[in-house]
């Protein structure tokens, strides 16, 4: 009983303590450039958050909480998580969406960790990741009220904004496009409009997503945005004046954003011109190509084919005829002739024969041409 | 017939039975210092006529083997490295010889065929630095194999034209192929002896220098010749279209000289025109080149040298 008192007392003055430290381990500011605005006037939120006591080293979970009573763009944040004098700094634009009293309400949560923790996660590597161990605190911070005031009636734009008109031509033929680029540009709540110019039956338009192009500063945000249009028409026609009700809240006045009325001349075109005659793509028809190369193919080979045979038949036609040897030899009148063609012949049956006719020729043998005939044809039938 | 051709056929019918021809040729080609293609299937004898025509002259003969994957320097010869006194000495080829057989000469390379027949033409050879004039008698009688066409390189026709003559060798006839199997059936194939000497060989060389050959003759050589390159002027217009090139020059001097030697194994003194009937076919069939259109027609050269020799009339 006595150890459990002990312990009870201990525990009661840490608590204590922490306490104590806790409200002075940092120091915060949040605050708005503005209480009191018009719906969708841009106001500046501004946070600042440094830690004042140095034991411990401070890390800083914060946020705006969401809400649909605000829109909300960051202008500017600077962390500094230097040990022991860790520092955060940062700035909104924000919005209001309502009128009344709204609400901002944030999300603090502070994580105290020392050198040794630190140390211990930054030894780390990538592939042996270490967790930083912390001590999580959530802090309850109080809310920023904004009292919001109403537009004028028929306000469709708030902020500081200009506007620029570009037509390509004025003149176009039947159904060719007209393009037109209208440009609203300057400071303030998004520009962004559903549309420009409403649906007719005197054209047809071409519209797509408005460009939105965004400049941001620490300051404000500054917006351009595009509207691309094309229209397109069969006669002339007009675009009428386009008027949009803005409404500064610097200078607390409405004022207006003109887009002057457009004449468009339309050339008329021949309308059976334009009509195709011919069927594109074509009638799908059944495609006998094919047909044309087998045919193709089939008269290349059969051509080969009976040239090959006529070779052949050349050939057979040669041979099957009577050897032209005999009617050669039967035609030679002289031994010098017989002895021509014989020796003419490569052939080793005409061996004596040839040795005869040399005889006759050159020796004055004593053989007769006739006989020596006679023995070739014997020999060649 | 000159005794001691008679004397030389006679030792050479020992071992060689049959195929007359092909020994002529290859007696033409050592008389006129030529060298011989032939082109015949295998088992026609040509190893053996080699040797047996070596033994009977009593010179060195050799055979190569022709195959895609010989190079130059295992024919011609190489130098081989001595580590003992570091130095270079000459190893000869197979080249070095006086009959040489190469076998299946369109199986190797061109680079090979090239110095084989760069050989054949100069004589001589060069190994590194060192040039070795070759022998004499050097007689090269080269084959080919008329089938078995793929993976063969062909020998161009300026390669061709080196040989002095282009044999076909063909099967024994049914009688000579029976007396072989018999007589080596029975063992009884007699060794070949030494008939003639190299001197005498030169003597022959000598002799067959002085066969006379009358000067129409040589001209009828020259006209044969020209008639390969121009069909037309010899009135053979039907065949122009089969012949793509003619004959070269070196075919008519291998024409003269097989000429000569054909009268000089006939006996004769003289040149006649059969001597030259005899021999212009085995002169001219691997000179001349036909046509895509002959050759689609299964016309063979000896076809046009036939029709060239019918239509030139002899003196």
């Amino acid at each position: 009983m006595k150890h459990n008192l002990g312990s009870l007392f201990v525990v009661m003055l840490l608590m204590g303590f922490i306490s104590s430290v806790f409200a002075e381990e940092f120091a915060y500011k949040i605050e708005a450039n503005k209480q009191e605005m018009y719906l969708k006037e841009g106001i500046v939120l501004t946070v600042d958050l440094n830690q004042t006591d140095p034991k411990n080293i401070l890390l800083f979970q914060f946020e705006v909480n969401k809400s649909d009573a605000f829109a909300i763009y960051p202008l500017y944040a600077h962390h500094d998580d230097t040990s022991h004098a860790t520092t955060l700094h940062e700035s909104y634009r924000i919005y209001p969406l309502k009128t009344g009293d709204i609400n901002i309400s944030f999300s603090l949560v502070k994580r105290v960790t020392n050198d040794l923790k630190m140390r211990h996660f930054a030894s780390g590597d990538r592939d042996d990741f270490k967790k930083l161990e912390t001590k999580d605190v959530p802090i309850a911070l109080p809310p920023v009220t904004l009292h919001v005031k109403p537009l004028p009636a028929k306000t469709q734009l708030v902020g500081d904004f200009h506007i620029t008109t570009k037509v390509q031509t004025h003149e176009a033929q039947a159904y060719a496009p007209v393009a037109m680029h209208v440009v609203i540009e300057g400071e303030g709540y998004p520009p962004v409009l559903d549309t420009l110019y409403p649906k007719s039956k005197d054209y047809t338009l071409f519209s797509q997503t408005p460009e939105v192009k965004k400049t941001v500063s620490s300051t404000g945000i500054a917006y351009k945005v595009a509207y691309i249009m094309a229209f397109s028409a069969s006669k002339d026609f007009t675009l009428p004046k386009r008027t949009l009700h803005a409404f500064n809240p610097k200078t607390k006045k409405p004022y207006t954003l003109t887009i002057d009325a457009q004449n468009f001349h339309i050339t008329p075109v021949n309308q059976n011109a334009l009509v195709d005659t011919q069927d594109m793509p074509q009638k799908l028809v059944e495609d006998w190509s094919w047909v044309k190369s087998v045919l193709s193919y089939l008269l290349v080979f059969t051509a080969g084919w009976l040239s090959a045979l006529a070779f052949k038949w050349e050939r057979r036609r040669v041979t099957d005829t009577q050897d032209p040897l005999i009617e050669k030899v039967t035609q030679c009148k002289e031994a010098k002739a017989l002895l021509q063609l014989l020796i003419a012949q490569e052939d080793k049956r005409f061996t004596t024969s040839i040795e005869k006719l040399e005889a006759l020729l050159y020796a004055n043998g004593t053989f007769k041409l006739k006989e020596i005939k006679q023995e070739i044809l014997e020999i060649l039938q | 017939m000159n005794t001691k051709i008679s004397t030389l056929k006679q030792e050479l019918s020992k071992a060689v039975v049959g195929q007359e021809m092909m020994i002529e040729g290859l007696l033409i080609g050592l008389l006129c210092d030529g060298h011989i293609l032939v082109e015949g299937v295998p088992g026609l004898a040509k190893t053996t006529t080699i040797n047996a025509l070596s033994k009977a002259l009593g010179l060195n003969s050799k055979r190569i083997q022709f195959t895609p994957d010989l190079l130059p320097s295992d024919i011609i010869g190489a130098q081989i490295y001595n580590p003992n006194d570091h130095s270079f000495s000459v190893k000869k080829g197979p080249l070095f010889t006086n009959l040489l057989l190469a076998d299946e000469i369109n199986r190797a390379p061109a680079k090979v065929q090239s110095a084989l027949l760069e050989v054949m033409q100069e004589r001589q050879v060069t190994i590194a630095e060192e040039t070795f004039t070759l022998e004499s008698p050097f007689l090269v009688m080269a084959t080919q194999n008329p089938i078995e066409q793929e993976g063969v390189y062909p020998l161009p026709e300026a390669q061709l034209d080196r040989f002095m003559m282009k044999l076909v060798v063909t099967h024994n006839s049914e009688e000579e192929e029976l007396e072989i199997m018999r007589k080596v059936a029975n063992k009884s194939f007699e060794t070949i002896q030494p008939v003639m000497t190299k001197e005498a060989l030169y003597t022959l060389q000598e002799e067959i220098a002085k066969i006379h050959i009358d000067p129409e003759l040589e001209r009828y050589i020259v006209q044969l010749i020209s008639a390969t390159r121009d069909l037309e002027k010899f009135g053979l217009s039907e065949v122009k279209k089969c012949l793509m090139f003619g004959a070269s020059p070196r075919a008519s001097i291998d024409l003269y000289k097989a000429a000569k030697a054909k009268a000089f194994l006939r006996g004769n003194t003289f040149v006649t025109p059969a001597d030259i009937g005899y021999v212009v076919h085995n002169v001219l069939r691997h000179r001349i080149v036909l046509s895509y259109e002959a050759r689609a027609k299964g016309m063979h050269s000896d076809e046009i040298i036939t029709r060239i020799v019918e239509a030139l009339p002899i003196p």
